[in-house]
């Protein structure tokens, strides 16, 4: 059964990528990124990440992709009334995904992960937050740092222009 | 697991009743009758609108964006929908069994937004598309007072599941139950049961939680005095201006979808979910008398529709808003108010343990 949900998500990532690649509509990438996140958080619960899968609904989702369907809402439409885009840069493209997927393609075959009946379902979280204050206590308090310095940033730019 | 089969067909009635109730509730508040026509008190109107409803032409406008225009209501009504799938019924029929149950439900139930975000894009309206954007710029901000005003309730029971929450706010709780929460006082509440054993009395703090999780719940599902997104005065009708007969249902559909979550929410949260509000004095077992099957769904449902009755009162009682009003009261007001409360909550689950 699990493996019928792997084949699905993975099937759906594959068809949401692609067609958000070969859009032209940007309003419609947007929300096949939308499918496309779905469907990794249907990923992490095949493998036993039920919290992840909960985050990635509301942090990317819900949260991202909600600033980037901005973004494209407040850029000018063109004059057939759609948001055109067009392919630029493709060798540095290509060069990147050739990167990327023999990363991706290293990193597999070193690892064995796999989808599994789900082992463990309650205590998942207290384990995590456990160790975010124990073992991980400096890479968590440096991200809350980071974030806190995004957030005047953002702030101090948001008046500056204001003020202009 | 099967709790849809209960909610579903209970969720499209609410809506039957829901309407109806508003316009009288409206009309009692403004000193008016209300429906009277159809049926004794008019009590049909609601049915005979419906059937209107449904005999509406399916229009699409030429110039709209076909695809997004179509799946825009569906995708509404699916992600709140998807919210009443962790919701516990009673003691012995939970939800979907998720360990972190209300971030989940939090999370699905913010997904709403691309579905406004759809049918305010693709009706190629300008009022559609400032609606949507009124919209989720105000489900956004106010998705932050009421994230902060969970995690309190979260703090104090040290879980995430709506059905380990509710349990603990009962007889059924595991741990002992203090008088206020206070374990230095050394009442201990734990036999009697009922009001004294719910998260606001447990930890008065709440109460304020309660009242940060009200106001952003009523803006999170688009009501008045939070109406922004559709105010007719100005925007027609927002985001869904352009629909017509069945399409526009499924949006008031999940309007009053998600009025009911966010009251379901809050009694698990906060007014002890299916447990009873009696109290177990001496031996008078009104607490034992009142808990079962029948009866924990009663008390859920019925404390439920106290609070949407609350919300319609506040509809019709609040002037709307203005943009900026709004905002300075999520982000000058309720943010660092709900930090507080954070703060504050920690140190009263210290003095609980």
């Amino acid at each position: 059964m699990t493996e019928v949900w792997m084949y699905f998500f993975g099937l759906l990532i594959l068809i949401s990528g692609l067609t958000l690649i070969f859009t032209e509509n940007l309003i419609y990438a947007a929300f096949l990124l939308a499918l496309c996140l779905l469907s990794i958080a249907g990923f992490y619960v095949i493998y036993n990440g039920s919290f992840l899968a909960v985050i990635q609904i509301l942090i990317y989702a819900g949260g991202i992709l909600i600033l980037i369907a901005f973004g494209i809402m407040l850029t000018k439409r063109s004059s057939e009334g759609k948001v055109i885009v067009g392919s630029h840069l493709l060798f540095f493209g290509f060069l990147v995904t050739l990167g990327i997927a023999l990363l991706i393609y290293a990193l597999v075959g070193s690892s064995p992960i796999g989808p599994q009946e789900i082992l463990q379902t309650t205590g998942q979280i207290r384990e995590i937050g456990i160790r975010f204050l124990t073992q991980y206590i400096l890479a968590f308090e440096l991200i809350a740092f980071l974030l806190l310095v995004v957030l005047v940033g953002a702030s101090y730019l948001g008046k500056k222009s204001q003020h202009a | 697991m099967y709790t849809f089969l209960f909610y579903l067909p209970f969720l499209l009635f609410f809506v039957l009743v829901a309407v109806y109730g508003e316009r009288k509730i409206a009309a009692f508040i403004q000193s008016r009758f209300g429906p009277m026509d159809v049926g004794p008190k008019g009590m049909f109107q609601t049915l005979a609108d419906l059937l209107k409803m449904i005999q509406k032409e399916d229009i699409v406008p030429k110039a709209a964006d076909k695809p997004i225009f179509l799946l825009g209501p569906i995708l509404v009504f699916t992600a709140i929908f998807a919210g009443f799938s962790m919701l516990p019924l009673n003691a012995n029929i939970a939800g979907a069994a998720v360990e972190s149950g209300v971030l989940l439900l939090m999370a699905v139930v913010s997904l709403d937004v691309l579905g406004i975000l759809m049918a305010g894009w693709g009706s190629n309206n300008k009022f559609s598309l400032y609606g949507a954007v009124r919209a989720i710029a105000q489900i956004v901000s106010f998705e932050i007072p009421l994230g902060l005003s969970v995690l309190c309730v979260v703090m104090i029971c040290q879980s995430m599941d709506l059905q380990e929450i509710t349990q603990q706010q009962g007889l059924y709780t595991i741990d002992p139950i203090f008088l206020f929460g206070l374990k230095g006082m050394d009442i201990e509440v734990t036999q009697m049961g009922g009001i004294l054993s719910w998260n606001v009395v447990k930890s008065p703090l709440l109460l304020f939680c309660f009242l940060i999780f009200f106001i952003a719940g009523l803006a999170e599902a688009n009501r008045a005095p939070f109406d922004l997104p559709e105010s007719e005065s100005e925007l027609v009708g927002g985001y869904h201006t352009e629909y017509s007969g069945f399409r526009w249902g499924i949006f008031m559909l999940a309007e009053y979808g998600i009025m009911l979550l966010i009251s379901f929410l809050a009694v698990i949260l906060f007014f002890g979910g299916w447990n009873t509000p009696f109290i177990n004095i001496g031996s008078f077992h009104w607490a034992n008398w009142t808990m079962g099957s029948f009866w924990e769904v009663f008390w859920l449902l019925s404390k439920t529709l106290i609070l949407v009755f609350a919300q319609m009162w506040v509809r019709w009682t609040y002037p709307r808003l203005r943009v900026d009003q709004l905002m300075t009261l999520s982000w000058k007001y309720l943010t660092p108010f709900g930090l507080l409360l954070v703060f504050l909550c920690g140190l009263w689950k210290l003095m609980m343990l």
